[in-house]
């Protein structure tokens, strides 16, 4: 107890100290954020701020791929936020802006023979509806910078390389940019420190239409299911998966968002401008790797996706340790239950703590 | 003593309701069954069913499923001698799925994984479907009936057109196998009832956490369950696992069973396994609605798909379903379990209704 204490005083220690005086570049976790990046505000925006606003975090690069909205507006709302933040340092690189087999019209096709796909990101949610390369205008300002001239999946690769069995990557976005790079270089996913994800569905306890009757059904894994099966069939050192069934047992309500509304930083400013209550999807990925003792409850399963091209097309798969069909498939940490109070504070710090490194 | 007063008073409704149903006004019913004996929630239902006075069973139709089906005639034969309704037919039905088998089950299990409960094709159960092991509760003297279950499911419900509820506590072979002989065999019972299907249980069951979708009842014959879900019954009621889960036959319970002397509880009390009142509540929920606190309506289909979802559970809210001739399906949602219980000790512990005089 005593010593749990003492961990906790050094610890906030080094978080006081950071703010003034950062940790030194090699003491940081070295992260990459594969996101699909809507925005402005909103979840993807916000679990961006999260590992950027660490003071732990050291962000090599900023992944893009289409999901929530199309990957070349993504690719803007991202830049402007890095502007609004201080941050432009860091790249961001575009990524996948389609599926590598998946597709609106096949999904279209799908959809005659299974019924409706609630939610289906950038394909039937944006606002407006609009084409994959056309940037409707950013109610926060356009960007001056510019994206990186590297494509996505060389950029992870090169970093792995850089800094073998350091790299976390954080992927809270569809898996194409990840599956990409596996599919160049087959030792990527054995050359990250480990894999972080937001997505999947086991049993999420929810009324929620997008869920109640289509529990295994999760839009990151969906979107571009073949992906996705690459990504669980490849050798990672560890991956940890915050589930639905998690996220939604989460939700910034407007309490939440009035507390972030106090503080005058840029980040906070922003959150609040653009903030919409909901779960925290992504937030509580990125937080939950910052400081896992966040979660209470964890399982350890086998974890797949299903490419059958009938009515199981992108559904999340688990098998206990021991029923799995053993075709590759890996054992996942399984995020279960959480510390509510602990996270959203920790959510509320990041979001209105300096952000570290700002210029 | 409140306890006491309210059985009491549901015994003196019971009497009420047993002295007013006249032979024509009772509810017919067909209980279609993978009748698992001695004992179990197969053998409990059909208990239920016949131990209420509202109700008049015509015939018992059997399939495989928790166990082969000559095993389950011989159980479900000795259940009626055992309580005295031997006038009650058991009809042999379905012995094998139309297209699903136990080399299909191994081989999809080495792509997409472990079945936890699979019945009769459980690894280590009797792997001979006509073999009938020795019975605890003793050999039936009666036999089945000649007529196999398609073709007498066919002639009741022609018989007494509208008027006859088919309870499906198993298995859908044998009601696929009528669909298919008559098309209008559905449309002219009054009503399906069928427990089975599975939307998202949760995860406090293992054999339901990696597969949420799949109910026994429903994967065991896959293209039997998508004849039947996609023919237009006048009413399909359905109990889900999600609420099975939610049900217990408890130890006290048995207990209190023991202590009865009606041959139905006697029976129960000795070769029950307790646990989820599966069929039991599917029963029970028919017999008396008020059980049921909360309905919904979705569109219910099954995967036939061979990849992953095969035998799987579909459901979609009413606009979303994709138009294919599915149906849409009441759904018991939530229930009084206390009631439950009390209908299942006041129907296992009273006298069984005699036999109609035809």
């Amino acid at each position: 107890m005593t010593a749990r204490k003492c961990c906790g005083v050094l610890l906030l220690l080094a978080a006081v100290i950071g703010i003034s005086s950062p940790l030194l570049a090699q003491d940081k976790n070295k992260v990459i954020i594969d996101q699909d990046c809507a925005g402005p505000g909103g979840t993807d925006m916000q679990a961006v701020l999260a590992i950027v606003n660490s003071p732990k975090a050291d962000v090599l690069g900023i992944t893009v791929m289409t999901g929530d909205a199309w990957r070349d507006e993504e690719v803007q709302h991202t830049l402007r936020l890095l502007e609004i933040i201080g941050r432009t340092d860091i790249p961001v690189v575009p990524g996948a802006v389609f599926p590598i087999v998946n597709s609106k019209e096949s999904t279209a096709r799908w959809e005659k023979l299974y019924g409706k796909v609630v939610y289906q990101g950038a394909w039937n949610y944006g606002k407006p509806l609009h084409g994959p390369f056309e940037v409707t205008p950013m109610p926060e300002g356009t960007p001056t910078t510019k994206a990186a001239n590297e494509d996505a999946a060389h950029f992870l690769i090169r970093m792995v390389r850089q800094y073998p069995h350091q790299v976390t990557i954080y992927a809270g976005g569809p898996l194409m940019n990840l599956a990409l790079a596996q599919m160049i270089d087959p030792e990527f996913a054995s050359l990250t420190k480990e894999l972080i994800v937001m997505g999947g569905s086991i049993h999420p306890i929810t009324d929620d239409p997008e869920f109640a009757t289509t529990p295994r059904r999760e839009f990151n894994f969906w979107l571009d299911p073949e992906s996705s099966y690459k990504v669980f069939h490849s050798p990672w050192p560890r991956i940890v998966v915050t589930t639905v069934d998690i996220s939604v047992k989460t939700n910034m309500d407007k309490n939440l968002i009035a507390q972030i509304a106090k503080s005058t930083t840029p980040a906070a400013r922003y959150v609040a401008k653009y903030a919409q209550t909901g779960y925290l999807w992504d937030e509580l990925a990125a937080a939950a790797w910052l400081d896992p003792s966040i979660i209470t409850k964890t399982t350890s399963l086998y974890m797949d996706i299903s490419v059958d091209h009938g009515p199981s097309y992108g559904d999340t798969l688990v098998w206990m340790p021991g029923s799995q069909p053993g075709l590759g498939e890996q054992q996942v940490v399984v995020q279960e239950d959480l510390d509510k109070e602990k996270f959203y504070s920790e959510f509320v710090e990041l979001m209105t703590r300096p952000t570290p490194g700002a210029k | 003593m409140f306890r006491s007063t309210r059985t009491a008073s549901a015994l003196l409704l019971l009497l009420a309701t047993a002295a007013s149903v006249s032979a024509q006004s009772k509810r017919k019913v067909i209980i279609d069954q993978d009748a698992r004996g001695p004992g179990s929630t197969d053998q409990q239902a059909i208990l239920l069913l016949i131990q209420s006075p509202q109700t008049e069973v015509l015939g018992i139709t059997v399939v495989s499923g928790d166990q082969w089906r000559d095993e389950e005639v011989a159980h479900t034969l000795r259940t009626l001698e055992i309580i005295g309704r031997t006038d009650i037919p058991v009809v042999p039905g379905a012995i094998f799925p139309l297209v699903n088998s136990r080399e299909d089950v191994e081989r999809w299990e080495k792509l997409y994984g472990k079945v936890v409960y699979k019945g009769a094709w459980n690894p280590g159960y009797r792997p001979d479907p006509y073999a009938i092991p020795p019975m605890p509760e003793g050999a039936p003297t009666t036999k089945p009936s000649a007529e196999d279950a398609a073709h007498f499911l066919i002639r009741m419900v022609h018989k007494y057109p509208h008027e006859i509820t088919i309870y499906a506590g198993g298995p859908l072979t044998n009601l696929a196998l009528a669909t298919a002989l008559d098309p209008e065999f559905p449309k002219l019972a009054q009503e399906l009832v069928f427990m089975g299907p599975i939307i998202n249980p949760g995860p406090a069951d293992p054999e339901f956490y990696q597969a949420p979708r799949r109910g026994f009842n429903c994967w065991w014959d896959p293209e039997a369950t998508r004849i039947v879900f996609r023919s237009p019954w006048p009413k399909i009621t359905v109990t889900t696992i999600d609420i099975s889960i939610k049900t217990d036959l408890t130890k006290t319970m048995i207990g209190d069973l023991a202590k009865s002397n009606s041959p139905a509880a006697q029976y129960v009390s000795k070769y029950t396994h307790g646990g989820y009142m599966w069929d039991e509540l599917a029963a029970e929920a028919w017999l008396d609605p008020s059980i049921v606190t909360k309905e919904q309506f979705l569109y219910m289909d099954i995967s036939l798909d061979r990849g992953p979802s095969y035998g799987d559970t579909l459901v979609w809210p009413a606009g979303s379903q994709p138009g294919l001739g599915e149906q849409q399906v009441h759904i018991i949602e939530e229930i009084d379990n206390a009631r439950l219980n009390r209908l299942f000790m006041d129907l296992m512990t009273r006298p069984t209704p005699p036999a109609q005089s035809k």
